[in-house]
C-alpha cells in the first residue's frame, strides 16, 4: 500500500527540517485570514495555534517522537467543544466559551494536531448547507455559487480549499457524508459509539449520555489521512465499540455489493454517468460485482422509523411527543432492521452505494426545496438506520457541472477498518481520484 | 469502456512540462478518461536506432494511434496561430477517424488574433480583409484557421472545460 496523504508528506517535511510546524501553521492561518470568499472558518485561534505549533517544534528539536498527527493543521466543527474557543450551532444565542475539550477533540490535540479554529455549520446543524447567523455563508471551493453542504459544511470547504488538513464532523442524516461528497473530500461515519460524541452541541456539553443515532467521525482530503485520524479518534474508554482488525487484502476477487437501486433514491443522470464509469472500473480491477436492491433499508416503513428515531435523538430535553413505549418499540425495530441488513450483505465483502444522488446544489436551491433535501439525505439516512460504518470518497467529477460525485463504502457494524481499507485501495489504484487542495478549475 | 485522449499542445515546450502534464492527467482521470500525454514518453522510449527527432515523431504517432480522441490546445503559440506540431497531430488524427476536441482560453477570432499578434489589418482593393503583407485574413469567425475548426469540437474555455465536454459527449452516447 502506498504511503499517501498529507500527514505522511507533512511529517517528511518536519523530520527533514525543511519547514517548522510554526511556519506551516502560520501559512494556513494567513490563508484563512486573507480569504473573503469561502468563509469556512468561523473562529480562528491565531495565538493558540501558533503557540501549539511552537511547542511541537520544541519537542521535535528535543528529540521527542512525533505524535501521529504532529503539526497537522485541523479545524473542528463549531458544535464540538474546544477549550477556550466559542462552541455554537451557528446562532449567537447558542454560543458559549468551552472550558474543556470534547473527548474527541482532546484525542486530536494529544496526538499533535494543531487546532486552527472552528468550521462553520447551519443553524442548529439543521440543513445541507452551511449558512449561519454566526458564521455567514460558506461556499463550495470548486464553485462559489454552490453550497458545500452541511451540517459539517465548513469542514468540507476548509479541507477542499486547503485551509485545514482534517476536521471532526458529526452525522445524523448525512452531515459528514453530504459535505464530503459535495466538496470532493473524504469522510468516515463510524460505527455507533466508536468515536465519542460527548461535548457536542446541541446536546448539553456536560451530558454523559450520548445520542444513540448520530455519530462523530473524521474528514480529510485523502483516505490515508482519514484512516490515521480515525485511529486517533477511536475511543478507549469502557463504552468503546469493538472495532475489528482489517480483513480485506486486495481489490481483485473482492465481492462488492453494488447497491444503487431503492425507491425514492434515484440519482441525477450526471451522477449516474460517473457511478457507471466507477462501477465499470471496479469490474476491470477484478472485483466480483453483486447487485443489491430492494433491501430492508429502502422500505417506506424504514424511512418512517428513521424519522421517529431522529425525533427521539433531538428530544433530549422534552418528551418529543412520543411515548416511552413507542421509543422502546422503535429501538427494537431498528435492531430488527440492522439484523436483516446484516443478513442481506452476509455474502459480500463490502458494499458500494451512492453518497448523494445530486451534485452540490446552488445556494438558493438547497434551502428552498424540501423535496431536494429529502433526496440529499436519502442514501445517508438508509445507512444510518443500519448503524454501519461508511467511508465517503470522491470518485470523479460530473460531466455537466464539473462537481464532485462520491460513493459510500459500507462495511458491517464494527468493521470500520474494512470500509477504510477498501476506500484506500480505490484511491491507491486510481479508481477514485483525490482532488487537489484548492479544488479550483485548471486553466 | 475506458476512453483514452491524446493531449496535443505546446505544453511540452514549458520548463515545468511534467507538472503541467500531471495536472492535466489528473483532470482527465477525475472525469473518467485515460490520459495519453506527449510527456508520457521521453527520448529513452521508442526505437533507439532512430534519430532523436524521428524518435519523438514516431512516439507521438504511436500515442495518437492508441487514443480514442485527440484534445488539442489551440491557444496562440509564438504568434497568432496554434503550435504547428499540434496542428499536424489534429490533421493526422482526423485522417485516422478520431474525434478532435480543440480548446482555447483565448476567445478572439482568427482575424482578431492576427491583428493582435501579427499587426494591423486593412481592407484590400478587392474588398478582402488583409494583414500588413496584403495577405487575406479569413473571416469565418472561428478562433483559428478553418482547417482546424471544421473537423473539431471547439471549446472556448479551459482545459478542464474541454475535458468535461468530452466526458459529457461520452455520457450522452451511453
Amino acid at each position: 500500500m502506498r504511503d499517501g496523504g498529507s500527514i505522511a508528506a507533512l511529517h517528511a517535511v518536519y523530520r527533514s527540517g525543511a519547514a517548522s510546524a510554526e511556519s506551516v501553521i502560520g501559512e494556513r492561518l494567513a490563508a484563512i485570514t486573507a480569504d473573503r470568499t469561502i468563509r469556512a472558518v468561523v473562529d480562528l485561534d491565531v495565538e493558540g495555534a501558533l503557540a501549539s505549533a511552537r511547542a511541537l517544534d520544541t519537542a521535535l528539536d528535543a528529540g521527542e517522537p512525533l505524535g501521529p498527527l504532529h503539526g497537522l493543521p485541523v479545524t473542528v466543527k463549531a458544535s464540538f467543544a474546544v477549550a477556550g474557543a466559542t462552541v455554537s450551532v451557528g446562532i449567537p444565542d447558542t454560543a458559549v466559551r468551552a472550558e474543556v475539550d470534547a473527548p474527541a477533540v482532546a484525542r486530536l490535540r494529544a496526538a499533535g494536531a494543531v487546532i486552527l479554529g472552528s468550521s462553520n455549520v447551519p443553524p442548529m446543524l439543521d440543513g445541507f448547507h452551511s449558512d449561519s447567523p454566526l458564521g455567514g455563508r460558506t461556499v463550495n471551493p470548486r464553485d462559489p455559487s454552490r453550497t458545500p453542504g452541511g451540517s459539517s459544511g465548513g469542514a468540507g470547504a476548509a479541507i477542499a480549499a486547503g485551509f485545514s488538513d482534517g476536521d471532526i464532523g458529526s452525522d445524523l442524516g448525512g452531515s459528514i457524508r453530504v459535505p464530503a461528497a459535495f466538496c470532493g473530500v473524504v469522510g468516515h461515519r463510524p460505527s455507533q459509539f466508536a468515536v465519542s460524541k460527548r461535548g457536542h452541541l446541541p446536546w448539553p456539553l456536560d451530558a454523559l449520555v450520548e445520542p444513540p443515532l448520530s455519530a462523530a467521525g473524521p474528514m480529510a482530503r485523502t483516505v490515508a489521512d482519514v484512516q490515521q485520524l480515525f485511529e486517533v479518534l477511536l475511543r478507549v474508554d469502557p463504552e468503546a465499540t469493538g472495532i475489528a482488525p482489517v480483513t480485506l487484502a486486495e481489490l481483485r476477487g473482492l465481492r462488492v455489493g453494488v447497491w444503487r437501486d431503492e425507491p425514492g433514491a434515484e440519482c441525477d443522470p450526471e451522477v449516474d454517468a460517473v457511478l457507471d464509469c466507477f462501477v465499470a472500473a471496479l469490474a476491470d480491477a477484478g472485483c466480483v460485482l453483486v447487485p443489491l436492491s430492494g433491501t430492508v433499508l429502502g422500505r417506506p416503513q424504514s424511512a418512517d422509523l428513521f424519522d421517529r428515531l431522529v425525533a427521539v435523538e433531538l428530544a433530549f430535553t422534552s418528551d418529543g411527543g412520543a411515548s416511552i413505549g413507542q421509543v422502546w418499540a422503535d429501538w427494537e425495530a431498528q435492531r430488527g432492521v440492522r439484523a436483516e441488513w446484516a443478513a442481506t450483505v452476509a455474502d459480500v465483502d463490502i458494499v458500494i452505494a451512492p453518497a448523494v444522488p445530486v451534485v452540490a446544489p446552488l445556494h438558493d436551491e438547497v434551502q428552498a426545496d424540501a423535496e431536494l433535501r429529502r433526496r440529499i439525505t436519502r442514501w445517508s439516512a438508509m445507512t444510518n438506520l443500519a448503524a454501519v460504518p461508511c467511508t465517503v470518497l470522491p470518485v470523479g467529477l460530473d460531466p455537466v457541472h464539473g462537481m464532485p460525485v462520491a460513493v459510500q463504502v459500507i462495511a458491517p457494524f464494527g468493521r470500520d477498518r474494512d470500509a477504510l481499507v477498501m476506500a484506500r485501495a480505490l484511491q491507491d489504484a486510481g479508481l477514485a481520484p483525490a482532488l487537489a487542495p484548492g479544488s479550483v478549475l485548471l486553466s | 469502456m475506458s476512453y483514452a485522449v491524446y493531449l496535443a499542445g505546446p505544453e511540452v515546450f514549458h520548463a515545468d512540462v511534467e507538472a503541467i502534464a500531471e495536472a492535466q492527467r489528473s483532470v482527465c482521470r477525475a472525469y473518467g478518461l485515460v490520459p495519453i500525454s506527449p510527456a508520457d514518453k521521453g527520448l529513452e522510449d521508442g526505437d533507439q536506432s532512430l534519430a532523436a527527432d524521428d524518435r519523438i515523431f514516431a512516439n507521438n504517432i504511436e500515442m495518437i494511434e492508441r487514443a480514442d480522441a485527440v484534445v488539442a490546445n489551440i491557444d496562440p503559440f509564438r504568434g497568432p496561430d496554434p503550435d504547428a506540431g499540434t496542428a499536424f497531430e489534429v490533421g493526422y488524427a482526423h485522417g485516422r477517424g478520431k474525434p478532435i476536441y480543440a480548446w482555447t482560453a483565448d476567445t478572439a477570432t482568427a482575424a482578431e488574433r492576427v491583428e493582435r499578434l501579427h499587426g494591423p489589418l486593412h481592407t484590400r482593393a478587392d474588398g478582402a480583409l488583409a494583414d500588413r503583407d496584403g495577405l487575406m485574413v479569413e473571416g469565418f469567425g472561428g478562433p483559428v484557421n478553418l482547417m482546424l475548426v471544421s473537423p473539431a469540437t471547439v471549446v472556448l474555455g479551459t482545459f478542464e472545460d474541454c475535458i468535461r465536454r468530452v466526458a459529457a459527449d461520452i455520457a450522452a452516447r451511453a
